[in-house]
């Protein structure tokens, strides 16, 4: 936190019922894209409770099933429950749908120039377009990495 | 005197692990899904399937790849964190201790991952 001594003293409107948004489709939208930062922080808990898992394991001075045991409890009962499987493909589409609306804020957040010497702005399109062909490109890498080495 | 001297905000910080972060969610996140989804399917087969301990020694055992998930729990941890932190205002929360619980549980994270990690190098590698 800031020592910056603040004179602010913002207006904070009283929230009167915990559902105004669901009066207006815009804000519906808003929430749900606000939402979907619940999901991303499940996926890093779950990122987080497999190296936990891995971290338990033993195999010292050979494999065995019983020293893998916590990462094959991890696999086997946590990643293949059926519970677990139906919510990340939850997280898969609220972060899908999170790109979208990302990529779509991108141009208005960060403003491109064509050129030093010109005030100029790339096309919208343009951006959003190299932005698409990154989460392509980084789902390509990463799949295909998962798929040969597997 | 002292608080009108010229003191910066700390907030630009949370915006750019924000932003960072944002990026990871939706340029890397929908790939680590489908690798998870795909290894909870093939989790029978501890040979050959998705995330199989081969694998996962294999990116764990090399720094730079260790590094890399790293990265994307600790950005992915901010980056949450801070989204639901000013979600609270919405919904009439203007405590500071959200500001609290937000960035502290993000670090709590961030640096389980990484001692955990380290852990696992110096305890496998």
């Amino acid at each position: 936190m800031s020592e910056v001594k603040s004179f602010r003293k913002p207006y904070n409107p009283p929230v009167k019922k915990m559902s105004w948004w669901l009066e207006n489709p815009f804000f519906v939208l808003y929430m749900v894209r606000e939402g979907t930062a619940v999901f991303a922080l499940f996926a890093v808990l779950e990122i987080l409770l497999g190296i936990f898992c891995l971290a338990l394991c033993d195999v010292t001075p050979a494999v065995s099933l019983k020293g893998i045991a916590p990462y094959v409890w991890y696999l086997q009962s946590f990643l293949a429950n059926p519970v677990v499987i139906a919510l990340n493909v939850l997280v898969l589409l609220t972060q899908l749908f999170h790109a979208v609306t990302w990529f779509a804020l991108m141009p208005k957040a960060v403003r491109v120039f064509m050129n030093k010497n010109s005030t100029e702005l790339l096309p919208d399109y343009v951006t959003k377009i190299a932005l698409y062909l990154g989460l392509i490109g980084a789902t390509v890498v990463v799949l295909a990495a998962a798929y040969l080495t597997k | 005197m002292r608080q009108f001297l010229p003191t910066r905000s700390d907030e630009p910080m949370y915006w750019l692990m924000f932003g960072a972060g944002g990026m990871v969610a939706s340029m890397v996140l929908p790939a680590i899904m489908v690798v998870l989804i795909a290894a909870g399917l093939t989790a029978d087969d501890l040979q050959h399937g998705f995330l199989n301990l081969g694998q996962v020694y294999a990116i764990f055992s090399n720094w730079f790849l260790s590094l890399c998930v790293f990265g994307v729990v600790f950005l992915l941890a901010f980056y949450a964190l801070h989204r639901m932190h000013h979600s609270s205002h919405d919904f009439g929360i203007h405590s500071k201790l959200t500001w609290y619980i937000a960035y502290g549980s993000a670090a709590a994270v961030s640096f389980i991952s990484l001692g955990l990690q380290l852990l696992m190098y110096v305890k496998f590698f």
